[in-house]
């Protein structure tokens, strides 16, 4: 997060010199960057003037679209306080999951009804410029939606919601009063393989240095343009053998199978298959 | 009773504002930046909360909306009647109230918004969502909700609407509320109060409290205001040295308990004031008849005494019985409502 008017505010090409250490522990390899996409760019060139309105924006994408990194880069170069909360599948009612929002908000364990939470919520908010970047938002209960939609629609000096999760936008729409009032509607989607090459380069050294027939035959078999895939390769290959040279087959199909437990089909394309031995 | 004047749109009905999801968002936007400039004006918007009765969650929501922020915490749950706003409404400055996101009440809560502004003369406006697609178990209450609106509403398109709004006199035009950010500081009691408006003033000298409590409903209509922290500033305020006893009256009857004031006033009136039954009270609260003579409340003192009175008559409570709160019993009766 930046002070107030910083000069890289809503910067994205900066995000990730001010990537916060542990969120780039938790979304990148050792080593790896930040790739700004263009739907990075979409959603931090709308975030100041949500933040002007009070208004929200949606985020929604299967699992490994890259929806937390997105979020990750928002906080990176968001010159007004970010209170950024998952929310848990597990709880049990509104009220629970209420209390894990105004916690969020207020930074203060929350008491009373869902009515006095909001009313905590609304009070902080008046005073102090906020972002509230909900992850996993698709597990709000529909009346908890309602709530945070009541939030956006007052007029604090600085306020922006940012709803993230899968399956998001059909949750948004069975009430009219939340979905209607949604900014943008980001969605996002796994990579095409060729658009997948080109960011690859840009994740992690690595990668950059492998051969990109080599990592198009990865995609192929194991990532599918899943950012969560090739990230979760790339610390495999590095906390099981210490490797950080170019990625060979070899290699990636150890690692493969000790993510997946499978042994994958890699073959560079035109090379010699071994034939099944025929009994 | 106060402030009741002629209807100002000359309908008399809740006024339906229809909306389309494209632009909603932005009309009630610049609604509320139009209806923030009338300090007669308060926005309410419906609280979900869940395990809990609509109404109540509603009254509460309505009593913070028209700015009957309260001195203390308020009480953890709400009323489930509109009486307690009601008896503001009746009484108060407040002229119109405007409910976004209708689409969330039931009909029969509706119901209820409706006889309360009839009664008080106040103008009802209600936002709704015409094209909100209701699904599954809602379906019913849908089309109950938008049965009743077309059957008790007078709709109106949003730009009619929008263009009342933009082009209304506000009744006090000299009355400018302070910046924002002016609610998050406390009060410094070092310094002298606010002045009030020439708009506000009154023979008392409490004006500035009628301008504070017209910067509250503005603050929260606008939405930068929330209840917490207008309470808070009111709390300081009748804390101030400078605050007169007249002031302290006129802050204390725009709370939210009508009783402890509203005895207080009859104590102050006449000792014998808590023998005293509804008869012995005139409902403006002027006078008042203890041991058969007639005894005149100080000007100060009288909203108080007004307000107390017919929160006690919304509740059911006959002529001949006695001034106590809302719903206290009167030992061998039963009570009438909940």
């Amino acid at each position: 997060m930046l002070v107030e008017n910083h000069p890289h505010a809503w910067d994205v090409n900066h995000a990730d010199r001010y990537l916060d250490p542990k969120q780039r522990e938790d979304s990148l390899p050792p080593g790896g960057h930040l790739v700004v996409t263009p739907k990075m760019r979409q959603l931090v060139s709308n975030v100041p003037y949500a933040l002007r309105r009070n208004q929200a924006i949606a985020i929604s994408g299967p699992v490994g679209a890259g929806k937390t990194t997105l979020l990750h880069a928002i906080t990176a170069v968001a010159d007004v306080r970010v209170r950024y909360v998952e929310l848990p599948a597990d709880l049990k009612n509104t009220t629970q999951y209420w209390r894990c929002l105004a916690r969020a908000v207020t930074e203060a364990e929350p008491s009373g009804t869902t009515d006095q939470m909001l009313n905590d919520c609304r009070e902080y908010l008046a005073k102090v410029p906020t972002l509230l970047i909900v992850d996993e938002a698709q597990h709000l209960p529909l009346e908890s939606l309602l709530q945070v939609r009541s939030l956006w629609g007052q007029r604090f000096p600085r306020f922006a919601c940012i709803l993230a999760g899968s399956d998001l936008f059909a949750r948004l729409d069975v009430y009219s009063a939340v979905g209607s009032r949604v900014l943008v509607r980001i969605p996002l989607d796994h990579n095409t393989p060729q658009r997948m090459l080109e960011y690859l380069g840009r994740l992690h050294p690595q990668l950059a240095a492998t051969d990109p027939r080599i990592l198009r035959v990865i995609d192929d078999a194991y990532g599918h343009g899943n950012w969560r895939a090739w990230e979760h390769l790339v610390l495999t290959t590095y906390d099981a053998w210490e490797h950080n040279g170019p990625l060979t087959l070899a290699l990636a199909k150890d690692a493969i199978y000790q993510i997946t437990g499978s042994e994958p089909a890699l073959h560079m394309p035109g090379a010699h298959r071994p034939q099944p031995t025929r009994r | 009773m106060t402030a009741n004047g002629p209807w100002e749109t000359h309908l008399g009905q809740p006024i339906v504002i229809a909306i389309r999801p494209t632009n909603g968002y932005e009309v009630e936007y610049q609604l509320r930046e139009h209806a923030a400039h009338h300090g007669d004006t308060a926005w309410l918007h419906p609280a979900i909360t869940a395990y809990r009765d609509e109404l109540g969650s509603l009254a509460k929501g309505m009593l913070d909306a028209i700015g009957a922020v309260g001195l203390s915490k308020p009480r953890t749950y709400g009323e489930a009647h509109l009486l307690r706003p009601l008896t503001h409404l009746i009484h108060g400055p407040v002229r119109h109230l405007i409910i976004d996101d209708v689409n969330l009440l039931h009909a029969e809560v509706l119901s209820e918004v409706h006889e309360a502004c009839l009664i008080s003369h106040t103008q009802l406006w209600l936002i709704v969502d015409v094209a909100n697609p209701v699904v599954g178990h809602r379906n019913t209450r849908a089309r109950e909700l938008f049965d009743w609106l077309d059957d008790a509403c007078h709709i109106e398109t949003q730009q009619t609407a929008m263009n009342w709004w933009q082009h209304r006199t506000t009744s006090h035009p000299h009355c400018h509320p302070p910046e924002p950010t002016w609610w998050h500081q406390p009060l410094d009691h070092t310094q002298p109060l606010p002045a009030g408006c020439p708009d506000h003033r009154n023979e008392l000298g409490s004006g500035h409290i009628e301008c504070l409590l017209a910067w509250t409903r503005r603050g929260l209509t606008a939405g930068h205001l929330a209840p917490g922290i207008a309470r808070r500033r009111l709390t300081e305020y009748q804390d101030h040295p400078a605050t007169t006893a007249i002031d302290t009256w006129a802050l204390r009857a725009a709370g939210r308990d009508f009783y402890t004031p509203g005895t207080d006033a009859l104590r102050r009136t006449h000792a014998s004031a808590e023998t005293l039954t509804l008869e012995d009270v005139t409902p403006d609260g002027t006078t008042i008849t203890a041991d058969g003579t007639q005894h005149t409340v100080t000007p100060e003192m009288r909203p108080a005494v007004a307000r107390l009175r017919t929160s006690r008559r919304l509740a059911g409570c006959l002529d001949h019985e006695p001034m106590f709160g809302m719903f206290d019993q009167v030992p061998g009766l039963n009570p009438r409502r909940r």
